[in-house]
């Protein structure tokens, strides 16, 4: 093959392959594990959103995720100021907890170190340009696929404002995105 | 008393409450921009002039391959002397705060050729600060040199601070500019990177 040619078929690989590059993230063991744990939480995401909302207190983004223990915990980041707080002058925290119990009664941590500390100024920035809760984009991706919504997470996918939500269906997992600004669906990719 | 005339001073006192309210709303976003106590605003203001280098220049300069500026404005140093500092995204705009390195270059704007020094964020508040800057950056179609460059034209002064940042919930570039001792702030939206106000105050 001339070099032209492998660079052309390269460059065809590199574009087709690299949106499931990103799909995969969620295809993983580790996803497979959450996946099949899932049905043991007693305490669903929507209901972690609203006890997270709590005063001023806004979530700001929430998963399930296998703890450092292996066992299955609930997470919600929140921003104790609510939105309109800057991140500079709002408490960015986490309440996790295991949902496996009827009562979620979370720890709290408040972000200290670079990496939660980046990752929740972003949360926080991402929600205070949404119209829409959280909870609302969590009830319509769970109406839309009649699964259960695991991972929900504002994220700037090209530079562009999208919350990420992840849905468990059949020990399967799905991902859709909405726009951040006008709260509309997206894209659902099996 | 007239029954219209107490009718009339209620509608005035009412106006006079109302005034007031609207100027703390409206000054109110404004103050949150106040670094300093008016004696060392204006001090700082009078040192302005010394600089050889523009924020512009500052932008520029600070702009090497990937890195990206998100917030460049003069300030007073540790040793109340003129300095100019520039936030910057190491990555550039895509690579999310967490995947990213940000940092500030900053020194003396009083020689010709600016040696800044460069810290690397790692304390809480400058990490939420340059977090939330590069993720206001990343959405938006216009760089900080495309709006210096714009407010200098709309105004006359000297531009000393560009800050992306939330109001009330809206992304907007805050612009501040000197001119005959006096802050006169302009503000640009992030998403459109239009125009949407200017304030002038003592």
């Amino acid at each position: 093959m001339k070099p032209i040619n492998m660079m052309i078929t390269a460059s065809f690989f590199a574009c087709t392959l690299a949106p499931l590059g990103h799909a995969a993230d969620y295809e993983d063991a580790d996803t497979a594990k959450l996946l099949a744990a899932l049905p043991n939480a007693k305490v669903s995401l929507n209901s972690g959103l609203k006890q997270a909302t709590n005063g001023s207190a806004v979530p700001i983004s929430a998963k399930y995720e296998m703890d450092d223990n292996g066992k299955l915990s609930l997470s919600v980041y929140a921003a104790e100021k609510g939105l309109a707080v800057e991140p500079e002058k709002n408490v960015l925290k986490e309440l996790a907890g295991s949902p496996e119990q009827a009562n979620w009664a979370p720890e709290t941590e408040v972000f200290k170190d670079v990496e939660h500390v980046a990752r929740s100024s972003e949360h926080l920035i991402l929600n205070a340009l949404s119209r829409k809760p959280l909870l609302a984009i969590a009830k319509d991706a769970s109406a839309r696929t009649g699964g259960t919504v695991y991972s929900i997470t504002p994220a700037l996918e090209g530079r562009k404002p999208v919350f990420v939500v992840l849905v468990a269906k059949a020990g399967k997992a799905s991902k859709l995105t909405y726009d951040i600004p006008s709260g509309k669906f997206l894209a659902h990719k099996e | 008393m007239k029954r219209s005339a107490v009718s009339w001073l209620s509608t005035l006192a009412m106006l006079v409450v109302l005034s007031t309210f609207t100027f703390h709303v409206a000054y109110g976003e404004e103050e949150e921009e106040k670094e300093y106590e008016p004696a060392d605003l204006a001090a700082f203001l009078a040192l302005l002039p010394t600089s050889r280098l523009s924020l512009a220049d500052g932008l520029k300069l600070a702009t090497k391959g990937a890195e990206t500026p998100i917030s460049a404005k003069f300030e007073f140093d540790y040793d109340k002397k003129l300095s100019l500092s520039v936030y910057t995204a190491e990555k550039g705009l895509v690579p999310e705060p967490e995947d990213n390195v940000l940092k500030e270059l900053s020194g003396s704007p009083e020689q010709k050729a600016w040696s800044p020094a460069v810290e690397v964020f790692k304390d809480k508040r400058h990490l939420t600060r340059a977090s939330g800057q590069l993720v206001l950056m990343s959405l938006s179609p216009r760089s900080l040199l495309d709006i210096v460059n714009e407010a200098s034209k709309r105004q006359s002064g000297m531009v000393y601070s560009i800050t992306p940042r939330l109001q009330a919930r809206k992304p907007v570039f805050v612009v501040l500019v000197a001119k005959d001792g006096k802050v006169i702030s302009m503000a640009y939206d992030v998403l459109t990177g239009k125009f949407v106000w200017r304030n002038e105050r003592q």
